[in-house]
């Protein structure tokens, strides 16, 4: 049984426009529990509410309408997601120690009693790097960081099948940033833990994830593994990203932006849906949405290469 | 002081009191900006470079004349405007914020939004009107946008707004504070090629402050890392980048992953020992976090030394 | 800015509490015209041939609608002059403390300091004495008539809006867009009028619908206790206090006047209502944020 097998998902929100596509036709897969598989894009391409679906999280006003996702077999409702979001402080109960929100998994899900509990939870602190003190701190006492670790520490102590990470070190300082991610991979590998990664930054993809999914306007654009994807970038939308990324590592002298701006959700272009912006495009573009072709080890969503 | 140096800043510092709740007793100071030198040349964009907490926002807020500070003086074009009313710089020292969701009121149009700044300096209606559509057509807006809400706008072409609203009066020196933090990476792109453009065309002179070392190497000619409210290593961009001196410059650059999985990422992580958290006090503010701490660092605080043309730094490692 | 405020009259109207309130109120003042202009009686005209017992309100009795009080006075008649009168004077109450309170409120608010303290620790002694009594004490100090209830109502009630307002300034005072008029170059005025007021004015102006209800009930208290109306101004409170000495002979002229000053102040509260819901949920479903 895969880890993650996602089918032909749409997912729609209601808006006062009424019902929108916001996450349309996506085909995903996690093949090994050892995987990292990064969804990213930038903000309206649907890759938080893909996240939250997969979470079982979708709220009131969303419904999916095609489609289906699996987790070793089983549907959202039956399977064991963490998630990690991007604020700590909104994600950790205020009036609770660290401690007693991780020992709170601990007693609910594996009937453990409170001492055992609060025994494991030294443990998850220890492993996430936080000293045994922490277990008696409150959120607010942490810094950002910190805090960040401390949900991680309670994400792998639910012994999740999979975790969802949205933006988690978005908040975060660089270096911060950098120690947070490097834990979360060595901890995720190290465990076996599958992880779906969320984010906008693609400089964190080249060196967090094994596999990429670049979603634009719901769909997913091109999917492959991590070295073919940056070292040559199928579709028009990820090489103008990648393009168009200032750089630390090289003097940089022409930013070469695209042009316009991605849509709102529900509101595409006819035809492939990046069409208004993009560099290549030709008429096949206007009328007709590519779909998703299998090419060089993975899928591309262009007419290039239909 | 060279003809050229547009803006120029002595030892400024700002210190907030912190007081204790019911008496209200002084108990401690914030020291957001303690003791920074600054000269930047017109022309000149300065990335001004740091994490949060660094002071680099209130340092901002100093230079565009927004707060007084502390100590220090404040030098714009040789005078010393430390302590005049923002008034009398009629709208030549002005600033890009980092929102582009709150920095507009949504209750009013664009138009009006956009010809604020000039209610104090002498135009008439019809006159600021057609300034508002000059300066919209230059950040790669259309007059049709004067007539509509911020709400309206995407972020990109709100902060094209905000943009436009800060070039209107004509200023020589623009402070912009994370000016496409908040935008996508498409959007970043062109935001930052358009103040690139107008810089060079209009010969603004800029202080570019962002958390982010990449958007600091794009947009930049100088660069001022800062930390803990002083700035630790400021020299030529090219310079900086390629002969990084100050620990903590070289722990920043490392941190940064390259869009390219086979450049490793190797961030240089400082061990968690009790204290990396807090900036010391006494001595150079960065030792707690240092590598390189040897006992002086505590107990003296580095001055910012040239070490060679156009490179200075203040690290115990480079004094004499 | 005529075709927005029309269609946010339009959107308000769609709620229908609202439109309840609005039915209420638009039929009672209706109502109250027609009296005025048109009733055969005067609101103070006693009957020579004085109707003992007072006259009820049957179709016998026809054109005494509502019947008649001890001194043969047209009870409908009365209570629709009251109807003018008090919701009159709850207007003038509200829009007076409202914008004094308003004013307070906005310079406590952004100026702060010294100046925020003082006047809120005025405003602290006001509203730490319960309302009503203050009020009394008011009335009675000034001499009972229905201005110098008015003027004790609005002085009780002034802290309210000021509180109100302050509290909604310190909030807006932080946004982005003021330091950026102040970086602009406006003028403390300017900024308080142009950009802080907009974004007070929607709440308080719920506020004060909601305290409409308030103020009518206020001045029908105080007229109650004989501190307000004297005779023979007709105004429900001073008509339900007359008329409950007889009310065992007639109910009318003690309950009719109660039961039209119960709905309008009901109107007022449901439109008061209606509108607060209304500013409230708009802000919702951003999909872009979501996804």
């Amino acid at each position: 049984m895969k880890p993650l097998e996602v089918r032909n998902l749409t997912i729609q929100y209601l808006t006062y426009r009424g019902w929108v596509d916001v996450v349309s036709n996506v085909d995903l897969d996690i093949d090994d529990k050892t995987e990292i598989l990064a969804v990213a894009g930038e903000s309206g391409c649907g890759k938080t509410t893909l996240g939250l679906a997969i979470a079982g999280l979708l709220p009131s006003n969303a419904r999916i309408t095609s489609g289906y996702i699996k987790i070793y077999g089983k549907n959202t409702e039956s399977s064991r997601v963490a998630v990690i979001f991007q604020d700590a402080l909104t994600s950790l109960n205020p009036i609770l120690t660290i401690g007693e929100q991780i020992a709170e998994i601990y007693v609910h899900h594996f009937s453990m009693t409170r001492s055992e509990a609060l025994e494991e939870a030294r443990r998850k602190l220890s492993e996430v790097g936080l000293p045994d003190s922490y277990v008696n701190k409150y959120p607010h006492e942490l810094s950002g960081g910190e805090r960040q670790r401390a949900l991680i520490a309670m994400a792998i102590a639910l012994k999740p099948e999979l975790i969802v990470a949205d933006e988690p070190t978005t908040a975060l300082d660089v270096t911060t940033q950098a120690k947070v991610l490097k834990m979360l991979r060595s901890i995720v590998k190290n465990q076996s833990i599958p992880m779906v990664y969320i984010t906008h930054d693609l400089a964190l993809v080249a060196h967090v994830a094994d596999r990429v999914a670049i979603m634009y306007a719901g769909q997913v654009v091109e999917y492959r593994d991590k070295y073919s994807l940056f070292n040559k970038p199928l579709h028009p939308y990820t090489r103008a990203l990648l393009d168009s990324l200032p750089r630390v590592d090289v003097e940089v002298r022409e930013l070469r932006a695209i042009k316009g701006e991605p849509p709102l959700p529900g509101v595409f272009a006819k035809g492939c849906r990046f069409n208004p912006r993009c560099p290549q495009v030709f008429d096949k573009c206007l009328v007709e949405e590519p779909g998703l072709r299998a090419v060089d080890n993975g899928l591309v969503r262009c007419h290039l290469y239909a | 002081m060279h003809s050229d140096i547009l803006v120029k800043a002595e030892s400024l510092r700002k210190h907030y009191e912190v007081r204790s709740k019911l008496l209200k007793k002084i108990v401690g100071y914030v020291k957001a900006v303690d003791g920074v030198d600054l000269d930047v040349r017109k022309g000149e964009a300065l990335g001004l470079v740091g994490e949060s907490g660094s002071g680099k926002s209130t340092l901002g807020l100093l230079l565009a004349k927004l707060i007084e500070p502390t100590s220090g003086r404040y030098f714009f074009k040789g005078m010393d405007v430390t302590w005049s009313s923002p008034r009398i710089l009629r709208g030549k020292i002005r600033v890009v914020f980092q929102d582009p969701y709150s920095a507009l009121n949504p209750r009013l149009k664009i138009k009006d939004s956009l010809i604020e700044p000039l209610t104090t300096l002498k135009y008439n209606d019809r006159e600021a009107l057609e300034k508002a559509s000059e300066y919209l057509k230059l950040v790669g807006l259309s007059r049709e946008h004067l007539e509509v809400y911020p709400h309206m706008l995407s972020g990109g072409q709100r902060q094209r707004v905000i943009i436009a609203r800060a070039l209107i009066t004509e200023p020589e020196f623009i402070v912009l504070d994370e000016p496409t933090s908040m935008l996508d990476v498409s959007t970043q792109a062109q935001i930052l090629e358009l103040l690139k453009n107008i810089k060079e065309e209009k010969e603004i002179t800029y202080l570019f402050i962002t958390h982010n070392l990449a958007v600091a190497r794009y947009i930049s000619d100088t660069i001022a890392i800062m930390f803990a409210g002083q700035i630790m290593e400021i020299g030529d961009k090219n310079t900086i980048f390629t002969k990084p001196l100050h620990p903590y410059t070289r722990n920043l650059l490392s941190a940064y992953p390259s869009p390219d999985p086979l450049k490793p990422w190797q961030p240089e992580l400082p061990e968690d020992t009790g204290n990396t958290g807090k900036r010391n006090e006494q001595g150079c503010k960065y030792a707690n976090r240092c590598m390189f701490r040897r006992d002086v660092c505590f107990r003296s605080t580095p001055e910012l030394i040239e070490v060679e043309k156009d490179h200075r730094v203040r690290c115990h490692l480079y004094s004499a | 800015m005529i075709d927005s405020t029309s269609r946010t009259l339009r959107e308000v109207l769609m709620v229908k509490r609202v439109r309840y309130g609005v039915i209420i109120l638009l039929s009672f003042l209706a109502l109250s015209l027609i009296v005025v202009f048109f009733s055969p009686f005067q609101y103070d005209q006693i009957s020579y041939n004085v109707h003992y017992p007072p006259l009820s309100p049957s179709s016998v009795n026809w054109p005494y609608i509502m019947g008649t009080d001890n001194l043969g006075r047209d009870v409908f008649t009365r209570t629709f002059y009251a109807y003018i009168l008090d919701t009159g004077c709850g207007l003038a109450i509200v829009s007076l403390s409202g914008l004094i309170g308003l004013i307070i409120g906005l310079i406590s608010g952004y100026l702060g300091g010294l100046v925020d303290l003082v006047l809120m620790r005025i405003m602290d002694i006001v509203i730490s004495i319960p309302g009503f009594m203050l009020a009394i004490a008011i009335a009675a100090v000034l001499g009972s008539s229905i201005v110098n209830a008015v003027i004790s109502v609005v002085i009780v009630t002034v802290p309210i809006y000021a509180r109100l307002v302050r509290g909604m300034v310190l909030s807006v005072k932080e946004s982005l867009f003021v330091l950026a008029a102040k970086e602009a170059g406006l003028s403390t005025v300017r900024i308080i009028v142009k950009h802080v007021l907009p974004q007070v004015t929607p709440i308080f102006i719920t506020q004060l619908t909601m305290e409409l209800s308030n103020a009518i009930i206020y001045i029908a208290a105080l007229s109650f206790i004989g501190l307000g109306a004297q005779e023979p101004v007709p105004e429900w409170g001073l008509m339900i206090s007359t008329a409950r000495r007889y009310v065992r002979e007639a109910w009318w002229p003690a309950v009719l006047p109660g039961l039209i000053m119960f709905l309008t102040v009901l109107s007022f509260n449901l439109i008061g209502d209606g509108l607060r819901d209304y500013l409230d949920p708009r802000k919702k479903l951003s999909v872009r944020e979501t996804s």
